[in-house]
């Protein structure tokens, strides 16, 4: 199972990355939309943890993107933001600081669900 | 003949060749002889006036009857009796023409006495020419000239009245001649510049400008006279104190029939207190132009700080607590966790300090803080906050009591910061008892939450306690204290939902702090909340 980090911070990317190696996933991650679209293509995650404020397209147009694609919209996406407000509507939002137990235990039961 | 006639002697009629003169003159002459002045010689111009009457031997009576009683006949009888002659000049006769209608003609004439050898009257010789074309055309001419009078002085009046008229006007105004010298000031003029007619007459005028703006006022008026068209302008005239105050000037051609000027009119009109509103309303929209710019420039720098708190500082405290969590979650062995948790926790002290800095510049920015109302449960969300303030804790102080209905449409997580922040202070300040959390919603529209601890409240604190960044003796007692910020944001998001908090606290009853929600915010705070989304 894959699972998909979308963050412009490196800090923040890499230590999710490791969070999710640690739990047994396998693990792509992009450092802005544009580089996000080109994995979600080339082999869906069975969920996206998207940040929203990212140079090169941001989360709010990747997250648009995906729900008018018909093989991506099915994918979950879990919003990772500094400010919830500005999550797309109808999106799962877990706002930064990210509380890891929360994150690891949402993730498990998504991609347990899409499989 | 006439040098004949007037020695007073008779022409012999024997005398052919005078005859004959008298017969062809140009002038009208008949010589009358006798009382009843009977023709002797008529010529032919003297038959031409009287349509060819006055036959030699006809008496005046006869052959002209209708004279009688114009005065002639009179007239001849006192010659003829006196011996005096008459001189008329343009008498007026009524003379019968072939037709028999009467018509006025005006004569010249004399009626000169002639005597016998013995030096008595005997006879009178009539010289005459007619002038009615002459006075006919004088009394034309006459009627004319009156009827030009009569305009002049009509013409006269009127200007004498427009002058009177012009001097009592409350503008200034004057008259110049066609060149542009002024001939006439109005009293206005004369009262407001204190000056007199001797000082103003032709350009005099411009001692009275404010002389840096003359030129201009000078270029400008000339060229009105060189291209005869009119002046509007609008410059200070100096008043007899020496104050200069501004006037709005026009000034108009007059034009004759052949519409040539024949003089300019110019009035002045005082504008100085319509240009200093004006000025003032400018100064005035300036000042509110600048405030208002101002006032942007701050909602924008509050904005940027909100980006930068929101963004960019708090991504690197991110990146440091999931790190930290990370490896908690990787490690049992305290010489590693004890540290990290204590990185943890102040990283988690920062995170939620960030949050209400964030919170409190919210609601200093136009719209207040944002809120996405949702159905809530009051007394179901109080439990779980107590349940995460008490998480572990072996004898939890706080109860949680509700009556009524406890339903509405409120931002949860907005509601369980206020929560948090009122059990939470009322854990830390209550003096280690307990804390009550009850919530009534036995009325219609109303929901109220109370927490209530047991120690009371001093009076500074009371005072102070919902001010912002407060530093006050009670909160420097705190472990972990924070920005001071917590009761501030608390009221914020209780008066954003469109709801009201109080505190009630004494010695005996310790304190309590009530919160009262209206069941549903109101339209506008969604309508901000929309926005902000």
């Amino acid at each position: 199972m894959k699972v998909l980090v979308v963050d412009d911070d490196a800090d923040i990317r890499e230590t999710l990355v490791e969070v999710f190696l640690d739990e047994g996933y396998q693990v792509d991650a992009a450092v802005d939309g544009a580089q996000a679209m080109v994995f979600l293509r080339a082999g869906p995650p069975c969920v996206v943890i998207l940040d929203l404020l990212m140079p090169n397209m941001s989360g709010t147009e990747v997250y648009g993107l995906m729900q008018s694609d018909a093989a991506l919209c099915r994918i979950p996406v879990v919003i990772s933001t500094s400010d919830p407000t500005r999550a797309p509507s109808g999106s799962t939002v877990m706002g930064k600081p990210v509380d890891l137990e929360r994150m690891v235990d949402l993730v498990r039961r998504l991609c347990s669900a899409a499989a | 003949v006439q040098a004949e006639i007037a020695r007073g002697a008779s022409p012999s009629p024997e005398n052919a060749d005078l005859r004959a003169f008298i017969m062809g003159a140009p002038a009208a002459l008949c010589i009358l002889r006798g009382p009843e002045h009977r023709f002797e010689i008529v010529n032919s111009t003297y038959l031409q006036l009287t349509g060819g009457r006055g036959t030699a031997g006809m008496t005046v009576r006869e052959a002209l009857p209708e004279i009688e009683g114009q005065g002639f006949l009179e007239l001849l009888d006192r010659v003829y009796a006196t011996g005096e002659p008459f001189h008329g000049r343009e008498l007026p006769a009524q003379l019968a023409g072939a037709d028999g209608a009467l018509r006025t003609a005006y004569f010249n004439f004399t009626y000169q006495p002639m005597r016998d050898a013995s030096g008595a009257v005997d006879g009178i010789a009539i010289y005459a020419s007619e002038v009615t074309e002459f006075v006919e055309a004088r009394q034309i001419l006459s009627t004319t000239l009156q009827r030009e009078q009569d305009l002049r002085t009509a013409a006269e009046e009127s200007e004498s009245k427009f002058k009177a008229l012009f001097d009592a006007m409350p503008q200034l105004g004057w008259f110049a001649r066609p060149d542009g010298y002024i001939e006439f000031y109005n009293r206005g003029w004369y009262e407001y510049t204190g000056t007199t007619p001797a000082q103003m007459e032709g350009w005099g005028w411009r001692n009275v400008h404010d002389q840096e703006l003359l030129p201009t006022v000078e270029a400008r008026w000339r060229r009105s006279i060189e291209t005869g068209t009119a002046f509007e302008l609008t410059f200070p005239l100096r008043r007899h104190d020496g104050v200069f105050r501004w006037f709005l000037t026009r000034v108009n051609p007059q034009h004759d029939d052949q519409g040539r000027i024949i003089r300019w009119v110019g009035i002045n009109t005082d504008v100085d207190d319509q240009r200093r509103s004006e000025e003032q309303l400018a100064s005035l929209l300036q000042s509110e132009q600048q405030a208002r710019t101002e006032a942007e420039r701050t909602v924008r720098f509050s904005e940027l700080f909100v980006g930068i708190l929101g963004h960019d500082l708090r991504n690197p405290l991110s990146a440091i607590l999931t790190g930290a969590r990370l490896l908690l979650r990787r490690s049992e062995d305290e010489r590693i966790t004890k540290p990290i948790s204590r990185i943890v926790s102040s990283s988690e002290r920062m995170a939620r300090m960030i949050d209400q800095l964030l919170d409190f510049t919210r609601s200093r920015i136009g719209g207040g803080l944002p809120l996405t109302p949702t159905p809530t449960h009051l007394a179901a969300l109080c439990r779980r906050i107590a349940e995460e303030l008490e998480e572990g804790v072996p004898a939890p102080r706080i109860t949680v009591a509700a009556k009524g209905d406890d339903a509405g449409t409120w931002d949860p997580d907005r509601l369980a910061q206020v929560v948090s922040n009122l059990a939470g202070n009322a854990l830390q300040h209550g003096g280690g008892g307990p804390v009550a959390l009850s919530i009534d919603g036995t009325a219609p529209a109303i929901v109220s939450l109370t927490v209530t601890s047991v120690s009371a409240l001093t009076e500074e604190t009371r005072a102070t306690m919902f001010d912002p960044f407060r530093r006050g003796a009670a909160s420097t007692q705190v472990h972990g204290s924070g920005l001071g910020l917590g009761l501030y944001i608390t009221e914020q998001i209780v008066t954003t939902h469109g709801g009201s908090i109080r505190v009630d606290s004494s010695p005996g009853r310790g304190t309590s702090f009530i919160v009262e929600l209206p069941r549903a915010i109101a339209a506008t705070s969604e309508d901000t909340s929309e926005d902000q989304q």
